[in-house]
């Protein structure tokens, strides 16, 4: 008995130890952190690969590969060529998908690899680009690696809610689902500088149909109930501006099936919070024709965007969820050209708001035009905004701080 | 299984031996293969399953309850018997032990294709056999200690499937019943299986210590594995589109791979190491069933020669041909093809002919 055990534990302890056969070091391992997917001028797949490279030598130091290869797995073949490592998909942070491939291809076949294989990182980030992945190989990222900027640019910007998220699991939910069109996050390359745009909008064949600016954006946020946390809206208010941040918002759908064509009714309940407020107003008195305006805002808001879905025949928000969860015997019979239906479908927005509360100032006296920004109001919204920002200094030219304009 | 007829069982080892022979490999694969009815739907076919296994599962502990003292070994012979009742155990052995090797083969597939794809499949398949060999030599008294303990152990891992929930769309739950009736009626005959292990009844009935206690028992088992089912369940359909779930193999694991802390990555490799445990309490149960009959069969005390004769021989399977997932597949559906149909003619046909038997024995000693 005693022998035959002490037999099966130094076997035991054998199996144990050929577990350390397949180690990588962290110094020989080519960790892709991010990867671009385009198609070239020719529409061969063209794929990108940032690899930070880890020594003692250089500080922080990455490189761009890009091969052309029939497929994402041929890619990272490719890779292993031209990279003295083992290259690793599995801290995969940002895919990148340029307009292009976008336009021209469905992404889900490309997509397959990182389901199939148990190791990849279904997390990662999938990001639409305004332009070439060229482009963003080429841009300048404040000394840090490429991989980390746009994972942080994107987080960071997801988390004051001014851009969507979507990671990879949304992305293959979103391309599956017969019940949603898919959306992403957009990045644009301006003057070398990666920066992000808004949402880019897919049709239900996996193409790109149209994009959503920052405003937009937030206003589709708001309309996918994402208040965890608030939601910046900006909009001018009488002959000044407001921004609000939207704390807590339900939008209570009704579904009816009449003539043919879908309803919705959509009630959103809002709170909201003042946040920024330049014009003549006097919060504790006004507080009833503020909420009405600001009803009056989300309304216009909500029936914009929902018209620009119709108009592209999209439905990023899911709205067909609705229709299989409460019209199943009509849902069945269009499941198949859903978004031409809901292009079909009348909408009505009554929002309703409730603000919270608006901050420790009690009123604004000041006007806009009295401080001489009279310019502005003509413009129904504000079409610009002027970011300023300081070179590098190590980098020859102006060290004059710069001013992008980006438009929305 | 030294000195059977000392060792006894208590009404808890007696629970989470069958719970933890319940709770197999289905529950990783059952989203995927409930998704044509999905939802709500779904969940009302699980319920119905539970049912169905409740009334089976009574059934076998009405029939244990005539003949207190005998497994199902002794049973046959005496119902059937010499010839006909010594051939259904062999088939009732047979049985066992394919599902044991079929449980067996899955884990050992599911660990490489996961967590170690470049370690030897022997090598798993050693480290696998070595807590069998362990706990079966120790016999009954020690798998009810062994299921205790994976309870404890493994009791927080449902839990943590919650984490998954954020995001989810609770939506996808709707409608209730979408297609009638029929088709969640339908889907029982996959429900029902999954809830396949009470069957172990049949051996550890003789060796529980307040017999009354048995369909109590029984009942906190099936019932403890229709809540994780449904918990299961809710989650993926919560969590993952229609569309989405279809693509998946093991659903339930993909659940935990959306998980993500901030120090932590691929759950899902902690999660299927402590499920082992888990797949291993499915294993032993049914393994330890089939060598008890080789036992009985053929009245020997001991069965030194057979339990490291087939731990030999599971170990050497990687080396003639290693599992690929087709091969568990097919296995799989044989197996449960054949397993539907033993345990319901078996308990069946044992019920009723347990009547039959005590009839005839009336007419002929009155």
């Amino acid at each position: 008995m005693k022998k035959v055990r002490g037999i099966l534990l130094s076997l035991m302890l054998v199996g144990l130890s050929t577990g350390c056969g397949d180690q990588i070091y962290l110094e020989e391992a080519e960790v892709i952190l991010g990867i671009g997917i385009d198609l070239n001028e020719n529409d061969q797949l063209q794929i990108t690969n940032s690899v930070p490279i880890i020594s003692e030598q250089t500080a922080i130091a990455s490189q761009m590969v890009t091969t052309s290869s029939r497929n994402l797995r041929q890619a990272k073949d490719k890779l292993d060529l031209s990279v003295p490592g083992k290259s690793a998909l599995g801290k995969i942070q940002n895919i990148l998908i340029g307009r292009r491939l976008l336009e021209k291809k469905n992404l889900l076949p490309y997509l397959d690899v990182f389901f199939r294989n148990p190791k990849s990182e279904i997390n990662a980030r999938v990001i639409a680009v305004k332009g070439t992945i060229q482009e963003v190989d080429h841009a300048e990222f404040q000394g840090r690696v490429p991989g980390i900027f746009i994972k942080d640019l994107i987080d960071k910007s997801y988390e004051s809610r001014n851009s969507v998220l979507t990671n990879l699991q949304q992305v293959h939910r979103q391309l599956l689902n017969p019940e949603s069109t898919p959306y992403l996050s957009e990045i644009s390359v301006v003057n070398k500088k990666v920066l992000i745009s808004g949402t880019a909008l897919l049709n239900r064949n996996g193409l790109y149909t149209t994009s959503l600016n920052k405003e937009e954006t937030s206003t589709f946020l708001v309309l996918l109930e994402d208040t965890e946390s608030p939601i910046p809206l900006n909009f001018p208010y009488r002959t000044g501006e407001m921004s609000i941040l939207v704390e807590e918002a339900k939008n209570e759908i009704q579904t009816k099936y009449e003539n043919g064509r879908f309803q919705f009714d959509i009630k959103p309940k809002l709170k909201v919070v003042i946040m920024e407020a330049i014009g003549e107003i006097d919060f504790p008195k006004q507080r009833d024709v503020l909420e009405q305006f600001i009803q009056k805002v989300i309304k216009k808001r909500y029936e914009d965007l929902i018209c620009k879905f119709q108009q592209h025949q999209i439905d990023p928000i899911g709205y067909g969820l609705y229709v299989k969860a409460f019209h199943y015997s009509y849902w069945k019979k269009i499941k198949d050209h859903w978004s031409e239906e809901f292009a079909k479908a009348k909408v009505t927005v009554t929002p309703s708001i409730e603000i919270s509360n608006f901050g420790i100032k009690l009123y604004s006296n000041k006007s806009m035009a009295d401080i001489g920004y009279s310019r502005y109001f003509h413009a129904p919204l504000p079409v610009s905004t002027t970011l300023a920002y300081v070179k590098n200094n190590n980098s020859p030219g102006n060290d004059v701080p710069k001013s992008v304009m980006i438009s929305y | 299984m030294p000195k059977e007829n000392q060792v006894t069982l208590s009404t808890t080892q007696f629970t989470f031996t069958i719970y933890k022979t319940q709770i197999g490999i289905a529950i990783l694969t059952i989203p995927r293969e409930l998704v044509e009815i999905s939802g709500w739907d779904a969940i009302i076919s699980m319920t119905f399953g539970w049912l169905v296994a409740l009334i089976i599962g009574f059934l076998v502990i009405h029939v244990m309850k005539n003949n207190p003292n005998e497994t199902i070994y002794e049973i046959l012979p005496k119902y059937f018997g010499k010839w006909i009742g010594k051939s259904l155990c062999v088939i009732w052995i047979l049985y066992s032990f394919l599902i044991a090797t079929v449980i067996l083969l899955t884990t050992v597939d599911i660990i490489c294709l996961w967590i170690l794809p470049n370690t030897p499949t022997f090598l798993i398949m050693l480290s696998f056999i070595i807590p069998i060999y362990m706990l079966i030599q120790r016999g009954l008294q020690a798998i009810g200690r062994f299921a205790e303990i994976a309870y404890l152990i493994t009791i927080w891992m449902p839990l943590i499937l919650l984490v998954s929930l954020k995001n989810g769309q609770w939506l996808n739950l709707l409608p209730v019943i979408k297609e009638g009736w029929l088709p969640i009626f339908q889907f029982i005959k996959l429900t029902a299986p999954a809830f396949l292990g009470f069957e172990i009844i049949f051996v550890l009935y003789p060796f529980l210590e307040k017999k009354k206690e048995a369909a109590k028992g029984f009942f906190i088992a099936n019932t403890l594995t229709l809540v994780i089912y449904l918990f299961a369940l809710l989650i993926c359909y919560i969590r993952f589109s229609q569309a989405e779930i279809r693509a998946f193999i093991w659903p339930t694991l993909n659940l935990l791979k959306l998980i993500q802390f901030p120090f932590l990555e691929r759950l899902e490799i902690i999660f299927l190491s402590f499920y082992i445990i888990i797949l291993l309490m499915s294993v032993v149960p049914y393994f330890y069933m089939s060598l008890m009959g080789v036992n009985r069969l053929f009245h020997k005390k001991k069965h030194i020669p057979l339990l490291p004769m087939v731990c030999f021989i599971w170990l050497i399977i990687p080396f003639i041909k290693s599992p690929s997932y087709f091969d568990v597949i097919v296995i799989g559906n044989v197996t449960r093809t054949i397993t539907n149909i033993v345990t319901l003619l078996m308990t069946t046909i044992l019920y009723l002919y347990s009547y039959f038997y005590r009839w005839l024995k009336k007419e002929r000693v009155p």
